[in-house]
């Protein structure tokens, strides 16, 4: 991380490829916070980069231009979890603006059958029935990252 | 079958250094170092570490706080965490004031940090901070922890598959070096430091108020005087140095301040 924002710092003007990190990147008018986006970019998508502003970094993409924060952006194309793990991640969105969709145990641990062959050779040390649980508990990522940037959204079913 | 393997267990650095310029890579990893099979293994490892963690510390039984801090975390991982990595978050049941960044996305905050935080700002500050030593793999650089080569020629894969009662022995080692870094030794000054700087990117990144940041460190300085927080004191920089890069960042990175949520905190944290 440390390299890919001294790259983005360092970077003099518009060429330097680089690719959304984040599930969804605001491009933003101005190189600051708290001002509507121009549009929202997708995990993967490609830029263009240019000039550095602070945290931020010039950036046309998809024919607009604007600023991105550098923290959401990455010099190669991000790794999918599915392609690389197996994962099956359960995306349940039922109502916008609710943090929904735990995922089951078995979706959100997405390894394969003998990943529980930790537990046995670290045995009484170990809980892993407290692992499995942590992992059911675990939000997929859309409805999360709604959660996060919505200071009014909610928790399902809480009261 | 697992694979992981130490190599200060059971080969040489050089040893080391052919396996990774053997390992197979998929394009999207090319050049970050890790391999997809370096990846399963620090899963399964971190699965471990937490498994550990948790026999010792129990999760807090509250659904409500639960569900809220995986939900926060899960949004926060989802904006700055590692992309090929699912993260999980909870609570565990202790006073102490610490968090713990397992391998893998394994974060677990103590209920005695809970309790100090304030607000969704201080929480998200934290998180980030976690997730910012998974993202760097500090626990994995410094045990040295590499999957098993899918190739059938790799000697050193061949020699952890072969080898029921050794392999045991190094992960039953390797758990208990990660403990002792994560509850004893701590990692490297300079690690939490960036794990700071990588948390305060975030809070800004993500709307959230910078200065809660400082808020937060504050109350610990408050704990480290009355002598709490002892394991924290003894593995994290000085509050003083940690104020400072807030201070920093604030000045280079003028504009409105962030968001802090306090009343959606209090709601699910602190009902």
């Amino acid at each position: 991380m440390p390299l890919i924002l001294l790259a983005l710092t360092l970077f003099p003007a518009w060429g330097a490829d680089f690719y959304v990190k984040s599930l969804k990147a605001p491009l933003l008018p101005e190189a600051k916070n708290g001002v509507p986006p121009l549009s929202q970019l997708e995990r993967g998508t490609k830029v263009e980069a240019g000039k550095p502003a602070g945290s931020f970094v010039a950036v046309k993409a998809a024919g607009q231009s604007g600023f991105i924060n550098k923290l959401f952006l990455t010099d190669r194309p991000p790794e999918a979890k599915g392609s690389l793990l197996q994962q099956d991640i359960d995306i349940s969105t039922k109502a916008r603006r609710r943090a929904s969709g735990f995922t089951s145990a078995a979706a959100a641990r997405g390894l394969k059958e003998d990943s529980d062959e930790i537990f046995k050779t670290l045995g009484d040390d170990a809980d892993g029935g407290a692992v499995k649980k942590v992992e059911a508990w675990t939000v997929a990522e859309a409805p999360a990252a709604t959660f996060l940037s919505d200071p009014e959204a909610v928790l399902e079913g809480a009261p | 079958m697992i694979t992981l393997l130490l190599a200060a267990l059971l080969g040489t650095a050089n040893a080391s250094e052919n396996f990774r310029m053997r390992a197979p890579k998929v394009a999207q990893l090319r050049g970050v170092g890790y391999t997809p099979a370096d990846v399963k293994a620090e899963i399964e490892f971190g699965r471990g570490l937490a498994a550990r963690i948790l026999n010792t510390y129990p999760l807090v039984e509250n659904p409500q706080l639960q569900r809220y801090v995986a939900t926060l975390g899960a949004g926060l991982a989802a904006q700055v965490g590692r992309p090929e990595l699912t993260f999980h978050f909870a609570v565990i049941d202790t006073p102490d004031v610490n968090a713990y960044a397992c391998p893998g996305g394994y974060i677990l905050l103590t209920h005695g940090l809970v309790k100090l935080l304030s607000n969704e700002a201080e929480l998200v500050g934290v998180l980030a901070h976690e997730i910012a030593h998974v993202n760097e793999r500090h626990v994995v650089k410094k045990l040295k922890l590499k999957g098993k080569s899918d190739s059938a020629v790799d000697g050193l894969g061949a020699m952890i598959g072969g080898a029921t009662a050794s392999f045991r022995v190094a992960i039953q080692t390797l758990n208990a070096q990660a403990m002792k870094l994560l509850f004893e030794e701590g990692l490297m000054s300079s690690e939490e430091t960036d794990a700071d700087k990588t948390a305060i990117r975030a809070m800004h990144a993500t709307g959230y108020d910078v200065a809660a940041w400082n808020t937060l460190l504050e109350k610990l300085r408050r704990n480290l005087e009355a002598g709490q927080a002892r394991v924290l004191a003894k593995t994290h920089p000085k509050v003083d140095d940690r104020v400072r890069l807030v201070r920093a960042f604030m000045k280079n990175n003028p504009g409105p301040a962030g968001r802090t949520n306090e009343q959606r905190f209090q709601r699910y944290a602190h009902p």
